[in-house]
């Protein structure tokens, strides 16, 4: 019965996001680099950061799409591995602070008060210090290895959820069907959980895919700069080997650019429409803000 | 007209302890700031010592007389508390590897930052507004949809990309413009000023492009709905002549907006600059804190970190009290 | 024209050995003017420029050096011997522990006082042996520094060493001024961010991170090799441009005409650049020898093991890491023809030349057999951030060691982590680093004796301990008669690579970057030439 009750929701969501050509657009890109992501070793021509498949840029041929780069190593191969690394790595920090944005947005929002600024003045530190600061020196003390680099970016980006979060939660919670569960005797978490939260989720889907944007974004920008695993392809990782030799092979940092630019195009498209879908009419000043 | 005038004097001052509240919040998140920063540069591995010798190693008596002086040789909590202390007094310290104070250093590399921020801001905001207004002439038209996805597509574009992007056009195939640095060392006032010109160019088209396209939908969807309101609509059935007037009106309503959400991601801005800064090799802040991380300067990346923290903190102060003018909603809280 | 050339130089430069006979490249064609400035573009800003008292990287050797002169230095060209400087001339005693110094005359210092003997002895004994990082160990040998005139420095050492007059190079012993330093806190003296000198340049300007202004010291006491007035040019601009992609572009763009040899330009680019016009590149071997080493950790369990470690020696494909990181531009630091100190001892020591089959034999042999999966073992491969290379050398070595069975696990770390980690604690299996290893052969020292063993940065990191190679290089120093010194060194690289607690790849070859109408390049292979002798042919182009 449930299942049938969600079913239905997400169909009329479809229904609501379908005419929106430019968010379908975002929605087969994202699906396409999703599942390059997926089927990586079989579309593959070499296994990963294997060095010496050719000769350095090598120029295009059929066992080289996109020629080699400085190593020898297949930059069509070396993409599609790179798009694993992208995707897992902001997925997994944009879940990490989304949990912890919701958690603290609907917290603060919920009960207002000393508990509100509390929160909120943990949250102004971490949106004070600039992102780019915070991140080369984590990662310069911590190393650059995969798992750092979802922790800061998921330090970076847990604020921004919070105060949507808590912006909406203050909104919604003046509703006078809140009161109507109160003073029906809804317990704090029921009401949280089962009556504000349904009606925010909107609100984080929209942003959940506009952070990982921004998210994948970070990564590249960290890795570019130097600080990324280099145990690990990524886009970002590719970039920072091509800066040297743009007059040698310039789809070395072409391709991994194009491909940051496209994910991170596809998914504010599907954001965007997302957010037409779920709220055609909302207020821009108020808690959708554009990130 | 004196309604409103009278409205927003009455505002104004009910916005002073407001004001005045967030001002001393502002104390601790800065504290707070501080304390964090400096847990997390001693745990760094590694020490400015080594650093500062350089290859070839160094005598142990050197390196023992380098930490005495460098008070490295206290517990941390002294260091710590010797630290805040001089910060009470305006002292921020001298950094390590470049002798002179911190504040020096800073003031003397922020400039350059400030103006590449300051040119970027200015011509993303400008270039934005302009197109969000000639977007929302004619919403939903083919222009408009043209201009829309502009602004995703830019918006989407990793800063170091475009910035790479542009250096290979425009400086290695065309040879227009200028690859790096701020100044060409010319001779001659007039000569000097068309080289800053030149060498601002691709960086604040690399900075703004972003801004732009944010800028650029904002005003748009101000502007759509502040056309739609009742008001105006009755306005304009009295007469064309009226349309120029209802506009300015419009965009006086979508710009405070504006002013405000920029103001909001000014530490974002920043974040941006230091990474285009690497790409365009000028001469700001970026370098200065990759420099001395690499050094475990500590003294000059805290500097860095309380300037910079709480300038950001001044310029969020301002946008909030802005904001909270503009809705009610978040006022109330 | 111009490409043939550079090739049928470096070929020379090549084959004459790596300790360049004086190989200079042909003249440029066309005349050289006195006048106009130098723009030259470093990727790094410096922190310091006292070279008295500061141990510089070499962005700063290369800069400073343009301010400060030393007694004598190192040959220009790396062949080992040492040219007068402000010591015109020097005699030794016949028990080698008293030097004669007879000083230039007429020199003085860029702000107008005379540059007297009562300089040197205070510059050795109350700045660069109290304050340089390596002052003590340089200086401590000596007993007295006598001064009978202001021309005449004596300098009695209380031992004899084969490697003394070298600590008078300007790296480690640049002449400061006593009348400005004399009763100062000297490390915080503000003369040492706006120094005075003897050098062919003086210091005008400073703003971090953007740039550095040199003028022309107009009295410059050394002159050409004709005689003539040095320097020619007006004035040295050094720009500070982090980005790589940006440097090459600004250099081919005429807004900038000169990028030191820091590593910059990749070897990628040099075919490219030769062709460009208005550019011209040189390559050359570095006279210190700097080679990339493959450090082994001697105290972990795979690596304690000395078959284990030829092994590992034989799957290091030299030859592809030469073609592809280098792109050809590099030396095998150990190969059939030439072991890693044969520059000096003139005779050659075991290698390991790339051999899979002998890799796994030795493996097996030393019982790290391959398991059901084909696996044996894996190590971590730790580097540091400051050369490009370091990565580029990791990746193939992890996939050369795949081959094997062996599964490597990379590392990055900053050169400050990496001096904790590696250097100090010797937590690391395998470690990538370019040691120098010239121009004299005391440097051994630092990473293969054991009394440096957790020195700090590019010390004795493998945790190599052999008392009779401790005292091999104790005595080193000390043998006067050069032969018999060639000799024992070559006994040394002997053991040194049997043992093999470090293999040395390949050293790259440098690479001056410049604009065409510029004369006085090649001006030398040991990092510490001034830009003295460089001019414009013909004209000082406009805006210069």
């Amino acid at each position: 019965m449930k299942d049938w009750h969600f079913l239905r929701q997400a169909h009329s969501l479809w229904e609501r996001f379908s005419p929106n050509r430019l968010g379908v657009f975002g929605l087969v890109i994202l699906l396409f680099y999703v599942l390059i992501a997926l089927f990586a070793n079989v579309l593959a021509i070499y296994p990963p950061l294997m060095t010496g498949s050719g000769p350095s840029f090598a120029g295009l041929s059929a066992a080289h799409p996109f020629g080699t780069d400085n190593l020898g190593r297949d930059i069509f191969s070396e993409t599609l591995y790179g798009a694993r690394a992208t995707l897992v790595v902001s997925f997994l920090a944009v879940v990490a602070s989304t949990v912890v944005g919701l958690g603290f947005g609907a917290i603060a929002g919920y009960f207002g008060g000393w508990v509100d600024e509390a929160l909120m003045r943990i949250t102004e530190v971490f949106l004070v210090i600039p992102a780019i600061f915070l991140a080369l020196v984590f990662v310069s003390i911590f190393g650059g290895s995969a798992w750092n680099v979802v922790g800061v970016i998921a330090l970076l980006s847990w604020p921004q959820m919070a105060r949507l979060v808590r912006a909406e939660f203050l909104v919604i919670k003046e509703q006078t069907y809140i009161d109507a569960a109160r003073t029906s005797g809804a317990g704090n978490l029921h009401v949280i959980f089962r009556e504000i939260l349904p009606n925010a989720i909107s609100t984080v889907i929209v942003n959940v895919s506009l952070t990982q944007a921004s998210a994948i974004l970070i990564e590249s920008s960290l890795s570019f700069l130097g600080f990324g695993d280099p145990a690990v392809v990524s886009w970002g990782l590719m970039l920072h080997n091509a800066q040297k030799y743009f007059n040698q092979n310039w789809l070395m940092a072409f391709i991994p650019g194009l491909s940051i630019f496209l994910t991170v195009l596809a998914l504010n498209l599907v954001g965007e429409g997302l957010a037409e879908a779920l709220n055609p009419r909302r207020n821009v000043r108020a808690a959708s803000l554009p990130r | 007209m004196r309604l409103r005038e009278f409205r927003f004097a009455a505002l104004l001052t009910m916005r002073v302890p407001y004001a005045l509240n967030r001002l001393l919040q502002a104390i601790p998140i800065t504290l707070g700031i501080l304390i964090f920063s400096f847990i997390l540069i001693k745990l760094a591995p590694g020490d400015p010592i080594t650093m500062f010798v350089g290859d070839g190693g160094a005598s142990p008596e050197y390196v023992a007389e380098l930490t005495r002086r460098l008070g490295l040789d206290r517990p941390i909590h002294e260091q710590l508390t010797l630290y805040l202390w001089r910060l009470l007094q305006g002292d921020l310290g001298t950094s390590i590897h470049q002798g002179s104070s911190v504040l020096s250093v800073i003031m003397a590399r922020a400039q350059p930052t400030i103006v590449l921020m300051a040119c970027g801001i200015t011509s993303g905001v400008i270039a934005g507004v302009l197109l969000g207004v000639y977007a929302s002439a004619r919403p939903y038209s083919r222009r408009d949809n043209v201009i829309i996805v502009a602004s995703l597509v830019l918006y989407s574009l990793p800063g170091f990309w475009l910035g790479q992007m542009l250096i290979l056009v425009f400086s290695v195939k065309l040879g227009m413009l200028p690859a790096a640095g701020m100044s060409s060392f010319v001779v001659g006032a007039g000569a000097q000023w068309l080289d800053y010109a030149t060498h601002l160019v691709l960086p604040t088209i690399t900075l703004g492009a972003g801004l732009a396209a944010f800028v650029m939908r904002f005003v748009r969807t101000s502007m759509i709905e502040a056309l739609g309101q009742d008001y105006i609509l009755t306005a304009r059935s009295k007469g064309l002549s009226d349309l120029v007037i209802f506009y300015k009106h419009a965009l006086r309503n979508a710009l405070l907006p504006v002013v405000t959400y920029v103001g909001l991601r000014v530490g974002h801005i920043l974040s941006g600059a230091v990474v285009i800064e690497s790409v365009f090799g000028w001469p700001g802040l970026g370098r200065l804190l990759i420099d001395s991380l690499f050094a475990r300067d500590y003294p000059l990346i805290m500097g860095m970190f309380i300037v910079v923290s709480f300038s950001v903190v001044l310029v969020n102060l301002a946008v909030d009290i802005l904001y909270s003018y503009i809705d009610p909603r978040i006022r109330a809280q | 024209m111009r490409s043939f050339f550079v090739v049928a130089a470096t070929i020379f430069m090549l084959l004459s050995g790596v300790s360049g006979a004086n190989a200079q490249t042909p003249a440029a064609a066309g005349k050289p003017v006195y006048g106009g400035t130098l723009m030259a573009g470093m990727p790094l800003d410096l922190r310091n420029l006292n070279a008295a008292i500061f141990n510089a990287t070499r962005t700063g050797q290369l800069v400073s050096v343009n301010l400060f002169d030393g007694l004598l230095q190192h040959s220009t060209w790396g062949d080992g011997k040492l040219m007068p400087g402000l010591a015109k001339s020097w005699k030794m005693s016949s028990d080698g522990l008293v030097y004669t110094f007879d000083l230039e005359r007429g020199v003085t210092w860029h702000d107008g006082k005379p540059f007297t003997s009562a300089d040197v002895k205070f510059g050795i004994q109350d700045i660069c042996l109290p304050h340089h990082p390596v002052g003590r160990l340089n200086f401590s040998n000596i007993k007295s520094i006598d001064t009978p005139d202001a021309n005449t420095v004596v300098i009695t050492l209380k031992t004899f060493d084969a490697a003394f007059l070298g600590r008078l190079d300007p790296k480690w012993c640049a002449m400061a001024p006593k009348h400005l330093y004399e009763g100062t806190d000297i490390p915080n003296n503000k003369y040492n961010w706006a120094p005075v000198g003897t050098g062919p340049f003086k210091f005008k300007e400073w703003v971090r991170g953007s740039h550095m202004i040199f003028e022309k010291n107009e009295n410059y006491w050394r002159k050409g090799s004709n005689g003539e007035r040095l320097p020619y040019l007006d004035r040295l601009v050094f720009r500070v441009i982090p980005d790589e992609t940006t440097l090459i572009s600004s250099l081919e763009s005429a807004s900038i005409d000169y990028i030191p040899p820091l590593d910059v330009v990749p070897s990628a680019e040099i075919p490219r650049l030769n062709k460009t016009k208005g550019v011209k590149t040189i390559t050359w071997p570095y006279a210190n020898k700097d080679i990339f080493f493959l450090f082994f950790n001697m105290d972990r369990p795979v690596t304690r093991n000395v078959d284990a470690r030829q092994a590992l020696a034989h799957l290091v494909d030299t030859q592809d890491i030469i073609t592809r990181v280098f792109s050809g531009s590099a030396i095998a630091s150990s190969s059939k023809d030439v072991g890693f100190l044969t520059w000096f001892t003139g005779t050659n020591a075991p290698y390991y030349a790339y051999d899979l089959k002998r890799a796994e034999e030795l493996l097996d042999k030393a019982g790290f057999k391959k398991d059901k999966d084909g696996k044996r073992f894996q190590l971590n491969l730790t580097i540091t951030t400051e050369s490009p290379e370091f990565l580029q050398i990791a990746n193939l070595l992890k996939t050369s060691f795949a081959r094997a069975g062996i599964a490597l696990d990379i590392k990055v770390y900053d050169a400050a982590a990496a001096t904790e980690r590696v250097y100090k604690k010797l937590d690391y299996d395998l470690h990538i680093q370019t040691v120098a290893v010239g121009p004299d052969p005391y440097l051994l020292n630092k990473t293969w004796h054991s009394s440096n063993i957790g020195a700090g940065w590019i010390t004795n990191a493998s945790g190599y301990k052999n008392p009779k190679v401790d005292q091999m290089l104790d005595e080193g120093v000390r043998i006067v008669d050069v032969g018999n010194r060639k000799a024992a060194y070559g006994a040394i690289q002997n053991i040194l690579m049997t043992d093999l607690p470090m293999l040395p790849i390949a050293s790259s070859l440098k690479v001056f970057a410049f604009n065409d109408q510029l004369g006085g390049f090649p001006i030398g292979y040991t990092y510490r030439e001034t830009l003295a002798g460089v001019h414009w042919l013909n004209a000082v182009p406009k805006g210069r």
